[in-house]
């Protein structure tokens, strides 16, 4: 059984300017011990998503159609019969069961608290340890990720911490329940590379040792390649192509997945090659387009394509993509 | 820390130092003089000139400058020159006390009403709620404390009979008074408080408080709301000071014999020695209340150092 299912995800935001249709109709599940890598560029969905699954949206963003199931229990917002009783279970299963990982760690830290009321806060909240043994645990939590002398620095303040260090500790606050599910938010967008590439190796190590399932969102190939098991490519709201690591590096069927492997320099080639960058930028969502969202910036655009959302072509028991190429009798087909 | 209160008293003391040059000099300046006399006949002349004497203000100013200054390093404040066998320091224990239970209960009151108004504004998403709170603030601000004080009295006092208008005699006393001066920190507070609580809600730590599963009360009161407060803090050191100083104008129409009427008496009868003591007295609350919130800030926001 998955650790977490989504089916036919759909959110909104209500803004002065209209409905934002940020996620349409998003399936994927993860599965026990796996890191799924989320794809996508800025405003595809990836954040939101996610943010829907933990119910942890803005105020003006709500759910409108589609389930979450976590381990077996449906943790749509429709499941429930109030906004409260939805909350009320929330709070009992967020940073208990699944566990969120930001991407900031310079704004996401509350730079009046100490670490120590910070680390501790998940832990007294879902477990019935006392505030001594909380705070051993979190001194042993840092230490974990990787923090030197734990006891010391628990005391300190968020703004004593350097970015890489901050980013620690979140993860340490991410585990501190050993969490089912981690979801990782471009955990290392705003780090320096060397800084990174620890991060990763953290999170692989903790998925190892917790036995937690990750999902990495990231608009970083390197980054996946490195770390992910299976790969979803988001585009204007929606999964364009999902897959194993090598499905999606070694034949992505997806024009945009195509498009996104064209934009990575290869350091080892001998020549300078040119990027191929996707020309064009990504669809309004407050009007999305009834086709292919990808359609505008697409090279192999069809007349079909503006008209029909494409559908789901199954290439393996893992490999889905969404595009009118990939179905029977198409040109890539 | 000690190191930086150190420096901050030295720099106290020197802005008193400055302040009470300034001022001496200043009030003398002023036509006038505590004896003057409309009598122009050479018997009241020489009344006059014998009390000056007897003052020593007849003497160069810069001299009487240097008496002050040496009775002032002395303790002494010297003797009000109008309230006969009066001394400063007696005029000052009498009705400090006065203005300063005023001037507590106003402050407690102001914090307690405008951080509670702020936070609900900024936590509700009713309109009507937010547009009382922001109408208040513009009354709070821009009428006038005296206007609200006879406002009051007329309507709680004259018409209703539900609280009493004259003296500080008992808790009900207080009720008018309170409101009078606190209307103005309250729309300041409520304003601020809102503003930057509204601030605090969208910033990504409270996002991060809420995954962990706290509560969303939790969140806002443990995660928000120390946040929120700076800017309060930083009104707050003033705002004490100039309650506690008192108002001439609620104190005169509330028939409180508190300080803020002594000083403005002390202005229009030259009464140069209460002059000097009234203004040192509250220079030195103004300079203790601002080391006092600068230091909270610093307790408030560890980012805050104090010692650079």
């Amino acid at each position: 059984m998955s650790v977490l299912s989504v089916e036919h995800l759909s959110t909104q935001f209500t803004t002065d300017q209209g409905i934002v249709r940020a996620v349409r109709d998003v399936s994927f599940s993860v599965e026990k011990g796996e890191i799924l890598g989320i794809v996508g560029e800025s405003g595809s969905g990836k954040s939101v998503t996610m943010f829907s699954i933990m119910g942890l949206l803005a105020g003006n963003g709500t759910v409108t159609d589609g389930r979450i199931i976590l381990d077996g229990e449906d943790l749509s917002p429709s499941a429930f019969s109030s906004e409260k009783e939805y909350e009320k279970k929330m709070c009992a299963v967020r940073g208990n069961q699944m566990a969120m990982i930001f991407q900031d760690p310079m704004t996401f830290l509350n730079p009046v608290l100490r670490i120590e009321s910070q680390l501790v806060e998940p832990i007294l909240n879902h477990t019935k340890l006392s505030r001594k043994e909380a705070v051993d645990r979190a001194i042993e939590l840092m230490g974990k990720v990787g923090i030197p002398s734990p006891e010391k620095r628990i005391k300190q303040y968020p703004h004593q911490f350097s970015g890489g260090m901050r980013q620690r500790i979140i993860i340490a606050m991410a585990l501190a329940c050993n969490p089912k599910l981690i979801i990782a938010d471009e955990p290392t967008t705003a780090l320096d590379v060397t800084i990174q590439a620890q991060v990763l190796e953290l999170i692989s190590a903790i998925k190892d040792e917790f036995g937690s399932s990750v999902i990495l969102i990231t608009h970083d190939l390197g980054v996946v390649a490195q770390t992910c098991d299976r790969v979803a490519i988001m585009y204007g709201g929606k999964i364009v192509e999902q897959g194993s690591a090598e499905d999606i590096f070694y034949s992505p069927n997806h024009p945009y997945t195509k498009g996104l492997l064209g934009c990575v320099t290869n350091p080892e080639s001998e020549f300078s090659e040119p990027l191929h960058p996707i020309p064009g930028s990504p669809p309004d969502l407050l009007k999305p387009p009834a086709g292919c969202p990808f359609l505008d910036r697409c090279p192999n655009a069809m007349r079909v394509c503006r008209d029909y959302m494409p559908e789901t072509t199954v290439f393996s028991d893992s490999h889905f993509s969404r595009c009118w190429l990939n179905q029977k009798g198409g040109a890539a087909g | 820390m000690l190191k930086y209160i150190a420096r901050r008293v030295f720099i106290g003391l020197l802005t008193m130092l400055f302040l009470i040059t300034a001022t001496f000099f200043l009030m003398r300046i002023i036509p006038g003089s505590p004896f003057i006399n409309d009598d122009e006949s050479v018997a009241a002349q020489k009344q006059y000139a014998q009390l000056e004497a007897k003052y020593g203000l007849d003497k160069p100013l810069t001299e009487q400058f240097g008496i002050y200054m040496k009775g002032l390093a002395h303790g002494d404040l010297g003797d009000s020159l109008i309230k006969k066998g009066k001394s400063v320091v007696d005029i000052i224990s009498t009705t400090a006390p006065v203005t300063m239970r005023l001037g507590l209960t106003a402050f407690v009151f102001s914090m307690v009403v405008g951080i509670g108004l702020g936070i609900t504004a900024a936590l509700s998403k009713s309109r009507t709620l937010n547009n009382f709170v922001m109408l208040l603030s513009t009354i709070g601000v821009s009428v006038p404390n005296f206007l609200l004080a006879l406002f009051l009295m007329l309507v709680f006092g004259v018409y209703l009979e539900i609280f009493p208008t004259i003296g500080l005699k008992t808790p009900l006393h207080y009720v008018l008074p309170t409101i009078a001066v606190s209307l103005h920190p309250v729309a300041m507070i409520s304003r601020l408080t809102r503003t930057s609580m509204m601030e605090v809600m969208r910033q990504d730590y409270m996002v991060l408080a809420k995954s962990k599963g706290t509560a969303k009360w939790v969140v806002v009161l443990k995660h928000g709301l120390r946040n929120a407060l700076l800017p309060v803090v930083t009104y707050a050191g003033p705002l004490i000071a100039n309650l506690l100083t008192g108002s001439f104008v609620v104190e005169t129409l509330f028939s409180i014999p508190g300080i803020g009427s002594e000083f403005v008496g002390s202005v229009t009868n030259r009464d140069y020695t209460l002059i000097m003591g009234l203004t040192i007295f509250m220079g030195f609350l103004v300079i203790v209340m601002n080391l006092l919130s600068d230091v909270v800030s610093a307790w408030v926001d560890p980012r805050i150092k104090l010692d650079k």
